[in-house]
């Protein structure tokens, strides 16, 4: 059995505090719906003292924000939130539509979007579309504030480069281009409860000729580390998306994720379904 | 691409334990001095009703109120030994046990009723707490039959005993008569394929069984909902996956069964083609409920998108390779 602490922080700071005077024992614990789960499992091998510090309810990092044509969001803004924001539906569709398909009704209303990216899952469901709008991740510790694009935040599977005593505090990114389609596409077991077996999202954008000018596109549980898939985006920059473009892309994601992860037993599913909803999912943005 | 597709599957089930294994239930009444009953049964309850049930058969034979009739069940203490709530048995089995019981307490209120309003009358019991002679306006309430049982010392108490247990079949022909009762169903299963990314949808379910008689809809209709969900969840989830004999799905995250949001419109239809044998002309429903839903599933995919799949679950990843291999 595990010698637990429990400390609620109700500031940034406070949170910094306790990481540096528990370091080495300390949790963050947002919503509980990632951390509850591996502190089970970890009770099997590990005896350690354990630390939780409760940020859930810092009400800094639970907002979500305009200014100019940045957008910010707490890392405490919940699933939930997100999915039922009219600003983020508007702005943002695709994030708003990611977070509604997390897990059920339950999770989303305590699982945070900061929680989403720090436990790093590769079938994080907000995660695609957060890399296909370039967003940075925020951090604060005792060190200072430090700002990494979240396509650099993540390791591998299951790990980013936040160091013990760092806070994510929020995710910013730069809102889409007017008149952006956006599209997000969860593959699951089931409807509800239910684990990617792959994502992806997907902004396209056209000029007045109806020529791509602004293109985004990212998938989960496909590369080890998520990126922007500029293989599949410059395909349609500068052009219409043509049934053989559509063709193209349905094609050459197969071969990406091949050579990024190499060949494992889920290829043989996994390589015709991501090129197929590759396929529908831009097609349907037109 | 979405393709939509029907299916139907049939089945036929046995009720009881067959083949000459011991089968038997049995079940005692007892009259309290207010008219009311307390119905002892060995048959547990659980879940499926049979609690309901068995109060419904005595109640019913009795001539009394539903609501008079208490029912102590599954104490080892007290209760007649019922065999196990399984095989689809109970309402059967039990039903009929408590069934020959109620007979019994129905002709001791009626005999103590003549006794009382006078012979050759010919009398029923109401279910306004009273017994009637046919005939004439004469009545007389059940609680003063019933006291005057208990006051003149007369027995008030009735036993069931019902045996199930069938002749074995030849054992080089197979053929004989296994079990005393079989229960038939038909499925249909409306599905939509995603042919893109294997998913499965069901997007409706008519269950018909005969189920002999219907002695409650209600939990009837619960019990094949239910079969339904969990021959949904075998057809498309379930999936018991090991490695090196370690099982890896060892939690309802991995180990998958439908949600309220995978579950479609589920249209039950009883048919009663009465069983001779049976309470009531009622056989059972427990297992077959949950039989021919993955056949009907499996049959509507084929029908969808042209493809057999024999190993369940039919999974994204079967799914999509058959899909594949047909080029689709």
């Amino acid at each position: 059995m595990r010698d637990v602490k429990f400390l609620k922080a109700t500031s940034i700071g406070e949170a910094i505090t306790f990481l540096d005077e528990y370091r080495g024992q300390a949790q963050l614990i947002a919503g509980g719906t990632d951390v509850l789960v591996q502190l089970r499992e970890e009770e099997k091998t590990i005896s350690s003292p354990l630390c939780l510090v409760d940020v859930f309810d810092i009400m800094d990092m639970r907002a979500i924000q305009e200014e100019g044509d940045l957008i910010r969001i707490g890392s405490m803004v919940t699933h939930t939130e997100i999915a039922e924001s009219a600003f983020l539906n508007q702005a943002v569709p695709f994030l708003s539509l990611a977070c509604s398909q997390v897990g059920g009704p339950q999770i989303r209303n305590r699982g945070t979007v900061g929680g989403n990216i720090v436990n790093a899952s590769p079938a994080a469901d907000s995660v695609p579309v957060l890399i296909a709008l370039d967003a940075m991740v925020h951090l604060r510790s005792n060190k200072g504030k430090r700002e990494v694009p979240l396509s650099a935040f993540f390791v591998g599977p299951y790990k980013t480069s936040i160091d013990e005593g760092e806070l994510l505090t929020e995710i910013t990114f730069k809102r889409l281009p007017e008149g952006s389609k956006t599209n997000f596409v969860k593959v699951g077991r089931r409807r509800a409860l239910s684990i990617s077996r792959m994502n992806l999202a997907v902004s396209m954008h056209c000029d007045a000729q109806g020529h791509v000018d602004d293109m985004r596109f990212a998938a989960g549980s496909v590369m080890p580390r998520p990126r922007r898939i500029k293989e599949i985006e410059s395909l349609f920059l500068g052009k219409t998306a043509t049934p053989e473009l559509l063709q193209k892309a349905k094609e050459e994601i197969g071969e990406v994720m091949v050579r990024e992860s190499g060949i494992r037993k889920s290829t043989i599913y996994k390589k015709p379904v991501i090129g197929d909803i590759t396929y529908s999912a831009i097609e349907s943005l037109k | 691409m979405k393709k939509r597709g029907v299916g139907v599957g049939s089945m036929f089930y046995a009720i009881g334990y067959g083949f000459n294994r011991p089968d038997h239930a049995a079940a005692s009444i007892e009259i309290a001095d207010d008219g009311t009953i307390t119905l002892l049964t060995g048959c547990c309850e659980i879940g499926q009703g049979s609690d309901t049930i068995l109060s419904q058969i005595a109640a019913e034979v009795i001539g009394i109120d539903y609501d008079d009739v208490q029912i102590i069940s599954a104490d080892t203490a007290f209760t007649p030994d019922s065999g196990a709530s399984t095989a689809s048995r109970q309402t059967f089995v039990s039903g009929n046990a408590v069934k020959m019981a109620a007979e019994e307490i129905r002709d001791i209120l009626l005999a103590q009723a003549e006794d009382m309003l006078g012979e050759g009358k010919d009398l029923f019991i109401g279910a306004d707490h009273k017994i009637h002679a046919r005939d004439t306006e004469e009545s007389i309430e059940i609680a003063d039959v019933a006291k005057a049982l208990h006051d003149k010392g007369k027995p008030f108490i009735g036993f069931g005993w019902f045996n199930n247990t069938t002749p074995d079949v030849d054992p080089e022909t197979n053929q004989g008569d296994a079990y005393a009762s079989y229960t038939f169903a038909t499925h249909v299963a409306e599905v939509e394929v995603d042919t893109e990314t294997g998913q499965v949808s069901v997007l409706r379910i008519a269950a018909a069984h005969d189920v002999g008689k219907v002695i409650n809809l209600d939990t009837c209709e619960g019990q094949v909902e239910g079969g339904v969900a969990q021959g949904l969840g075998w057809a498309l989830f379930e999936d018991v996956e090991s490695e090196d004999s370690v099982v890896q799905s060892d939690n309802f995250d991995t180990f998958l069964m439908p949600t309220v949001l995978d579950m479609p419109e589920i249209i039950s239809i009883m048919v009663e083609d009465p069983e001779i044998n049976g309470p009531f002309g009622a056989k059972g429903v427990g297992e077959p409920a949950l039989i021919p839903t993955a056949p009907a599933i499996l049959n509507a995919i084929y029908d969808a998108v042209g493809i057999r799949i024999y190993d369940l679950p039919a999974n994204l990843e079967r799914v999509k390779a058959a899909l594949e291999e047909k080029g689709a």
